[in-house]
């Protein structure tokens, strides 16, 4: 665990006591659109499972940036030919570059949940809890791929011996678990940054004894298992 | 009896078959795809086959006697859990180099797109062939504008710099349509590009991306 150390009896202490009165801190980055979009991408990165989906927020972003294109496109027709200052370009320019930005971080959340879709489809359709993380569109994304890869493994397995054709279980059997089927790995390291102070902290509870005392802006290396709980509650952030 | 056994399996070590399937894949340069080896994936059926056939002959040899299979000598059970963990070695074999194989293709549709290239399509079997179309369809759908996100998500794999990026075209490809108007790509012309614009062309190679220095 790598964290500040406070010394103690320091003029420090009086403006920290000072501080700790107004209560916990919390991230004092401006949480616009943008910054919580650029926050989910690098979390569902980083997260050996998939994350649950954005709904609210990709809404208002595909809307912001709809919005934002129309202006932009406008205001060069408005310009016409030749009319435009170097000023009206610049600001095209700052325009079209954060467009582009915010379009990146768009593709890459969208890009970085498909793959873990297609890594874990079988699993993410036969959990409930999983599947309703996905959007609509990614659900039936997840659907089709398992169909696609099972029509594409049967044209091998559809070989095998009799009870050993299917890509779920090692050999068919009444009430047999599906132990074919790969789930991410809830045990996989990840690197987190908390967010607000919350004080002692139990995180494993086959370990309860041992708390963590957690601060605004510690970094953790810890199981992903130990800190899901904070993640969902916004307290830490995934890097 | 042994004789027979011996002479029907025309092979000594299980799984070796199985073991060279995956070395093919794994030992291949990474961002290709080798020929669909097809007469060693067949190999390593035909042999879960003969395993089988070898399970169905000891439980019938078992059932001859009167005896019921869970009173079954251990050495009789043994030789039917050895030929069972064979076939799923086979099996998992058998995965391992069509899932590896189905990464690569997947791979394809991201770098390259929708157009499957002739030397590439040559070493792909029928079904990985078929599965290509499919995914990429499976891709189109959720990229599009109705049905979909309304994104193409096979741009920007990297953060973007610049918003219009200067190009030379290295193979003729006639005029295309910009949202600045008409562009004619001559070869070894050089244009000032929008990067949406810009970016499939530069992953099919007809365009290359001059550094701004």
């Amino acid at each position: 665990r790598v964290s500040r150390d406070t010394p103690r009896a320091s003029p420090m202490d009086e403006e920290e006591d000072l501080a700790s009165q107004l209560g916990p801190r919390t991230s004092q980055v401006p949480d616009t659109d943008v910054s919580r979009l650029k926050r989910a991408y690098v979390n569902e990165k980083c997260a050996p499972e998939i994350l649950p989906f954005e709904h609210d927020l990709m809404r208002r972003v595909t809307e912001s940036v709809d919005a934002q294109e129309s202006t932009v496109a406008a205001s060069r027709a408005a310009a016409g030919s030749g009319a435009s200052s170097a000023t009206d370009d610049l600001t095209a320019h700052v325009y079209h570059a954060e467009l582009n930005r915010i379009r990146f971080l768009m593709r890459a959340y969208y890009r970085a949940r498909l793959r873990k879709i297609e890594t874990h489809a079988v699993h993410c359709l036969k959990e409930p809890d999983v599947l309703e993380r996905l959007s609509d569109l990614e659900q039936r994304y997840a659907s089709d791929y398992a169909n696609i890869v099972e029509e594409h493994f049967s044209s091998v397995l559809g070989q095998m011996p009799e009870g050993y054709e299917s890509m779920v279980q090692q050999i068919i059997e009444e009430d047999g678990a599906f132990d074919m089927v790969p789930e991410p790995d809830a045990d996989a390291h990840v690197f987190c940054r908390v967010r607000e102070d919350r004080g002692d902290v139990m995180l494993d509870p086959d370990d309860p004894e041992n708390t963590m005392d957690l601060e605004r802006d510690d970094i953790l290396m810890i199981r992903y298992r130990l800190i899901k709980k904070l993640l969902e509650d916004e307290a830490v952030d995934l890097m | 009896a042994r004789g027979r056994a011996r002479a029907s399996f025309g092979m000594s070590n299980f799984g070796s078959k199985g073991a060279m399937l995956v070395t093919d894949i794994a030992q291949s340069a990474k961002g290709t795809i080798p020929p669909y080896n097809d007469e060693l994936a067949r190999a390593v059926v035909d042999e879960a086959q003969e395993h089988h056939r070898s399970i169905l002959r000891l439980i019938g040899d078992i059932q001859k006697t009167g005896a019921s299979l869970d009173e079954a000598k251990p050495d009789d059970a043994a030789s039917i859990l050895v030929h069972h963990q064979a076939v799923l070695r086979n099996k998992r074999a058998l995965l391992v180099y069509l899932n590896e194989r189905m990464r690569r293709v997947r791979a394809l549709r991201w770098e390259v797109g929708t157009g499957l290239p002739e030397v590439v399509a040559e070493n792909l079997s029928h079904s990985e062939r078929s599965f290509f179309t499919q995914y990429a369809a499976l891709v189109n759908k959720y990229q599009g504008r109705r049905g979909g996100v309304g994104l193409n998500l096979t741009l920007d794999p990297a953060p973007p710099r610049d918003h219009k990026v200067q190009v030379r075209v290295l193979e003729e490809y006639g005029e295309v349509v910009t949202r600045d108007g008409a562009v004619d790509l001559r070869k070894n012309t050089v244009h000032l590009l929008w990067r949406d614009d810009a970016q499939p062309l530069i992953a099919e190679g007809v365009l290359e991306k001059l550094d701004d220095n």
